[in-house]
Parts: C-alpha cells; structure tokens; sequence
C-alpha cells in the first residue's frame, strides 16, 4: 500500500481499532453508516454532494444527471442488461457464473436469461448457490433451475470467488434502486401511506423514528440534517418518505456494494483487481437502472400500498418466466444468512479493514498499519 | 373447511397455552393450536412460500380464551409491528418468535383466495407433523435423530422426508394434499401409516 493510495472501502471493524476520542467523534457516522442502514458493514464514497465522511478514492462509475425525465422501464433495463452480459461472456469467452441467493434480485437474472437468450447459450451459465438460496426459493429451483438444467455450484462458505475462471454476476446493487429494510420497517410502524408524504413535512416523524438506531434526539436531528442537505445541495429529485429512504441507498451505498464481492475474494493485489474488474459485471451496475429507479415507474414502484408490493416490478418480470402466486402475493425482504455475509466473522478470522483503490488491502492482523492508516488516511 | 380442521383451543385449566402461526405480510393469524412444537415445524416446512412467525397468543394482554380459534384466527393479527425484525433470514429457533407480543387487534380486510390455501396448508403440515409425533414413541423416534437409526426406521423416516418435501415445495394445495396422501398409504416396515392417517 502506497501513501497516496486512498480507501475505496472501510469495513465497519476499523471501529475496533479505534480510540476512545477518536470513535466518540465518528459515532455519528458509524451509527448512521455501519448500524443504521443494515447490510452496509462499510462506508464508501457518497456519490453527490460536496460532504466528505472519509477521504476515499472515487472510482470510475457512471452517475447519471438526476433528472426525472424519462419514460425507462424496468424490464426494458433487464432485457438491455441480458444482451450485454451475453456480449461480455461472448467476448471474453468465459462462462457465466451467477451467484443466485433466491431473492428476488438474483432470481430476476435467470428469468431475464430465459426469456432473452437462446438454449445453446443458456448451457453457458452456471448457477453458484448456497442450501439457503434453495430455501430461499425452492419453487423456481425445482420449477426453473433443474428443468432448465443449469449447472450448479454449490458456494460454501470457504469457496474462492469464480472470477478467476468466469464472467461473474450477481444481484449487486439492487438494494440501492429500490426501497428495503428500514423503509419496510418505517411503513410497518406507520402505515404504508406515510411514504408517499413530502419528507420535508414529515420530519418530526422521520426523526423519531431514526431514535430506534441512534442514541440521542440531537444525533437524529443531526442526521436528518445531513441528509436534507445534501438533497438541496445535490438538487436529487427526492419529493416523498419514499424518495429520501430510496436517495440514502442510491448516493451513499451504490459504491460500497460494488466493492462487496472483492472484499470477499482472496489474494487482493494490484493484478488481481484488473482481472476482477475485467470479469465482475454486477446485474444492476448499469446507467439504465440507474436511470429508472428516479423514472416515474421508480418512484412509483416505491410508493407501496402493503410489503406485497415490494420490488413489484421485479417481481412481476419474474413471473412471466415462472408464475408463482407464492411469490407474488408473499416475497418481501428476507436477507441473506450471516455465514454468507461478510459481516459475520468468527474471532480469529483474518478480513479486510480497508480496500485501497489499487486493490491492495490492510488487514485485521496489521494492528499497527490499521492504527497508522486511521491517524493518516482518515478524516478525524 | 379444510378436513384437517381442528379448533385450536388450548386447555388452560389444564396448563396448555395457545399459540399461532402469524402472517406479517397481510397482519393475520394463519392457525392456532396448543402445540408449540407442531407450530415451529409448520413454520418450517411452509417457508417455501412464506414466511411465518411464532406467537404466544395468550401472552397479549387482550387475550380471551373465547376470543380466537381456528374459526376465526384470520379475522385477527397484532396491533404493532414495530420493533421486530420481520424482514430478515431466520438464523435461529428464537428468530421466529415474536415477543413481546402486543395486543391482537381486528383484521377487517377480505381474506384472499392465496391466503385461504395457505391456511389449507397450514392445517396439512400441523396435522401430518403431530401423525409422525403420535405414531410412535417420541423419545426413540427424536432419538434415532441423532444416532443411526435401524433400518426399519430408517424406512419410515425417509417416508416422513418425503412427506414433509412433498409440502415445502408444493405450489398448489390439491396437488400437495394429493401426493401426501399417496406417500401416506405406503408402510414401510411394521408401521401401518395408510391406518393411522386414516384414523386421524
């Protein structure tokens, strides 16, 4: 790791190594960032606005302007997204791994494979898969899957990513396009129809609910603050509850997700980061996802009157391949198991603090050089 | 009615204590019953299309022993949802429950035609799960778990497997019930299943 070389990635275990003062200062963030918005156990780049939480590297992505003027569906992305996936494994020559969890996101890239590619191409793709994505979905599994006969991969926990040997995809990062969790629960303890209020009349409510993570009103108010800023600075166009949970994700997760993968894959060096970059397409990285989750079918699809219609037209594209009236009528948010996250880590197990954008990595059995990146590289 | 209808109601008197399956996505009971254990399995094998939560009905404050059965569980659900994590892969036994539990409270909406056939469902699995339970002695049977079992065991447990896939990975209930019950008149070995579901 060279000294110029920024983070791109910090796991939420740089905590540990943290001091007393120096973690006082940060609980803000940590809690907004780390506790707050479950499944991000790290912080990246915030995408707009002029805030900075860390000073991080920005990677080359595609940010789109944020304006609401277009008519993109959701299964106009999907089916676009099929043919250039289909062009890189042509390209490159390489077979498709996709690492399917049975949730809704992974589950939509064998429904647009299906519908989109020919037989021979199909006999392509391998499906890598844990004992939880079959009870995840064990319909489309047995309906879909065998009948198709994908070849399947069985992922434990100890397995090495495929990019080494395969175009990979996976269903990264579609979290970030839609509504989840905290949003779910906001609705739950609310009423579905909150979300589609002005965020800015609902602040009172807004505030009370983020007391469910942080530790003090004042840290709330803190965080509502941040975020209302950054919305007025960026211009992004968030109107509703439902926007402002949605523009959370979209600004300041997209980046983390897209490093998730690497953060689990072994031997982080220079050239492994090139033939990853090379081989890792995930689903929803595409300018015209990004473009319709702030479409008006986006902001529409989060406008849910009951969790029934959570991811609605995602669910509904998959139905055209596989019709489940169990999943329509029933799939939500299920989240995957902590054995196949990064965020379960067994004491003693060796993981990454911080990825550089070089793809080297600093680790958690180099206390010394975590504690020396932290007075460095970190903006405390 | 489903013909594997039972009512539910728990003996108090008698220290029972009435529990049910709840329904998060619509806010409804799915069934009730007095036995706990067939609840959790219930749960388990109806994961493939949803998925449902544990609660002690009788600890809500508002609780009656007149007031739900399985008559009429789908009229009710629970008054707050907050504070529970309802949307996330269930990792344990204790992931599935819900407590404290909060007061039950009216569900006025129409039941659906998708939630009418996962109550089916729900009273198949309660009452195939408390057959394999009832059938024969619990002890060897939860035993023969967890050390090899004899062969003629063996036959039967693979049956009971059989049963139980049968009901996770159905789509449909007729279909399910109808496999279930092809699997059911099969007896491996000295157990005569086709008699004992028949007697049910």
């Amino acid at each position: 790791m060279g000294t110029t070389v920024k983070p791109v990635f910090i796991s939420r275990k740089v905590y540990d190594f943290l001091d007393s003062v120096q973690a006082n200062k940060l609980d803000l963030y940590r809690r907004a960032d780390f506790d707050f918005w479950t499944g991000s156990t790290y912080v990246s780049r915030a995408r707009y606005g002029s805030q900075t939480i860390w000073d991080f590297a920005t990677t080359q992505n595609f940010q789109p302007v944020l304006t609401v003027n277009n008519n993109i569906t959701f299964n106009d992305a999907t089916d676009a997204r099929s043919l250039e996936i289909l062009q890189i494994i042509k390209q490159q020559n390489r077979r498709l791994a996709i690492y399917w969890s049975g949730g809704i996101d992974s589950t939509v890239i064998l429904a647009s494979l299906i519908k989109n590619w020919q037989q021979n191409d199909l006999s392509m793709v391998d499906v890598v898969m844990t004992p939880s994505s079959y009870y995840e979905n064990p319909m489309f599994y047995k309906k879909i899957i065998k009948k198709h006969n994908f070849n399947i991969i069985e992922k434990d926990d100890t397995s090495v990513s495929k990019f080494h040997t395969h175009v990979v995809t996976d269903g990264e990062p579609a979290d970030k396009l839609w509504l989840v969790r905290n949003a779910l629960n906001y609705a739950t303890s609310l009423g579905y129809n909150q979300l589609k209020n002005s965020w800015q009349q609902e602040q009172t409510k807004l505030v009370d609910f983020f007391q469910c993570k942080f530790q003090t009103k004042s840290q709330c108010e803190q965080y509502f603050k941040l975020v209302a800023n950054n919305i007025l600075e960026t211009g992004a166009p968030v109107d509703t509850v439902s926007d402002w949970f949605w523009w959370i994700n979209f600004n300041w997760h997209w980046e983390g997700h897209l490093w998730h993968a690497y953060a689990m894959s072994q031997n982080k060096t220079p050239e492994n980061l090139e033939i990853f970059k090379q081989r890792y397409h995930p689903w929803y990285n595409t300018k015209l996802y990004q473009q319709w989750s702030f479409s008006k079918e986006g902001k529409a699809s989060k406008l849910f009157q009951s969790a029934v219609q959570y991811k609605w037209p995602a669910k509904v594209y998959i139905n055209e391949v596989f019709d489940n009236r169990w999943f329509m009528n029933y799939k939500t948010k299920t989240g995957s198991p902590t054995r196949y996250a990064s965020k379960s880590h067994r004491p003693g197990d060796i993981f990454p603090v911080a990825i550089f954008q070089d793809g080297t990595a600093l680790t958690s059995d180099q206390p010394q050089e975590v504690k020396k990146f932290i007075r460095s590289c970190l903006l405390i | 009615m489903s013909s594997y209808f039972f009512d539910g109601c728990a003996n108090t008197n008698a220290g029972q204590q009435q529990y049910s399956i709840f329904d998060p996505v619509y806010n409804r009971f799915v069934i009730v019953s007095d036995d706990c254990d067939a609840l959790t399995k219930t749960i388990m094998l109806l994961s493939g299309k949803t998925q449902l939560y544990l609660v002690t009905v009788q600890q809500a404050n508002n609780w009656d022993p007149n007031v739900i059965d399985n008559h009429c569980c789908e009229n009710w659900g629970l008054s707050r949802l907050t504070g529970y994590n309802l949307f996330a892969f269930p990792e344990t036994k204790k992931s599935l429950i819900i407590e404290p539990v909060p007061d039950l409270a009216p569900n006025t909406l129409p039941v659906s035609d998708i939630e009418k056939e996962l109550k089916n469902f729900a009273f198949l699995s309660h009452s195939v799960i408390q057959h394999w339970a009832n059938c024969q002695d619990w002890f060897l049977y939860e035993f023969y778990d967890y050390i090899d079992c004899p062969a003629l065991l063996q036959e039967q447990k693979q049956l009971e497997r059989q049963v139980y896939h049968a009901i996770y990975s159905a789509v449909n209930y007729i279909q399910a019930e109808a496999e279930v019950n092809a699997l059911m008149s099969q007896a491996p070995g000295r157990f005569d299943n086709k008699k004992i579901w028949a007697q049910r």
